[in-house]
């Protein structure tokens, strides 16, 4: 396999991960709302057999479904952003938008792994031109590198700042035993998408954490190819 | 006769709803939102049945189904999941389930599976009584 067929592989490994995860929490949500309607109709059974109707039990329950109906919209609205992520190849974004939105996907997973995600957004907005999409997972293979060596403590902060030439965003909360050799290893494996961001992977072992530098212009068509 | 239930599954809010409802229809129902938590919870207290959440943080519902057949393996687990796959069905049945419902359950249904549960536990622990007093009269024959 050649490093672009790579990428692509990678891509659509990413899309098939973050969709799975979105419909398991969707599952969630709808089994939650499914017993809440069982819920009040058992309610409402026993108030139609004769007992009383425990109102403020019915108004919980209503407060659950309203609850669940707006967790849902979240993470639809989160699927529909993260799904036209794809629609071009080169995009102006502010990267704060971006850090956001793949921290807003990938707490499920962390949270599987006992891990919390903190976002911490630059003041104000971070413009870069880039390939949303591979920003996106690569983004994803920062953090998930993140968790696996994450202190004892379990709480990965991500950063967006914006530097003079360059978006930038830090990740904390790391170990420094093992962390510089698996970087290498980790900016081994992604060297082509690394190169297709024309972006940078750092260690900053004595912050307990990683760097990633995004130009604020690709030289390319984000496809690799470049521009005319 | 009454069943005894316990429930675990990280989501909260679908853990109490479905609890509320289950005693509504007159069982007996414990919950825990972790799989190490019900871990505890079976070292002293008796179940008919264990219905466990297959995607939990930290220690999942396979690990945990394993776990529990070690410590009591005449407990009767129902694996609940939001995808059942034939892969995960088999390897859950392998692992000693005794049964595999997708969410969302239907409520009759989960409970019947119960109470069918219930009854397997029962020849279970008679099976496991009746040994244990052939060896002892075995011990003490004279």
């Amino acid at each position: 396999m050649n490093p672009l067929e790579k990428t692509e592989v990678d891509g659509l490994r990413f899309f098939g991960l973050i969709s799975a995860s979105i419909s398991h929490e969707i599952k969630n949500v709808l089994a939650i709302i499914s017993e809440s309607a069982g819920l009040m109709e058992d309610l409402l059974l026993l108030a139609q057999k004769g007992g009383r109707l425990d109102l403020e039990k019915f108004q919980a329950v209503c407060q659950k479904v309203r609850r669940q109906t707006q967790r849902a919209d979240e993470i639809i609205r989160n699927m529909n952003r993260f799904s036209h992520s794809v629609d071009q190849d080169v995009q102006r974004i502010d990267l704060n938008e971006l850090v956001f939105l793949v921290k807003a996907l990938s707490d499920r997973l962390a949270a599987m792994r006992e891990i919390s995600l903190e976002e911490t957004r630059a003041g104000d907005a971070v413009w870069v031109t880039t390939n949303p999409f591979l920003l996106a997972r690569q983004l994803w293979s920062c953090i998930d590198f993140a968790m696996s060596v994450a202190t004892p403590e379990k709480k990965v902060q991500l950063l967006a700042a914006d530097e003079p030439s360059h978006g930038c965003v830090m990740l904390r909360g790391l170990s420094h035993e093992d962390m510089p050799a698996r970087l290498d290893a980790l900016i081994g494996r992604e060297a082509s998408q690394l190169n297709l961001l024309g972006a940078t992977l750092l260690a900053e072992a004595d912050q307990g954490g990683i760097r990633l530098l995004i130009p604020k212009d690709l030289p390319h068509d984000g496809t690799g190819e470049k521009r005319r | 006769m009454t069943e005894k239930v316990l429930l675990v599954d990280d989501e909260k809010d679908f853990l109490e709803t479905l609890a509320d409802r289950m005693r509504n229809r007159g069982m007996t129902v414990d919950t825990s939102t972790s799989a190490i938590e019900a871990l505890k919870r079976i070292d002293t207290e008796s179940y008919d049945a264990i219905i466990l959440d297959l995607m939990m943080p930290g220690m999942d519902g396979l690990e945990a189904l394993k776990l529990v057949k070690e410590r009591r393996p005449e407990l009767q687990v129902i694996l609940l999941t939001g995808f059942g796959t034939l892969e995960k069905g088999i390897e859950a049945m392998k692992l000693g389930a005794t049964d595999f419902v997708e969410k969302p359950a239907d409520l009759e249904t989960l409970t019947q599976k119960i109470k069918n549960a219930q009854a397997k536990k029962m020849i279970l622990v008679e099976k496991q009584t009746e040994a244990k007093i052939r060896r002892i009269m075995k011990e003490k024959a004279w």
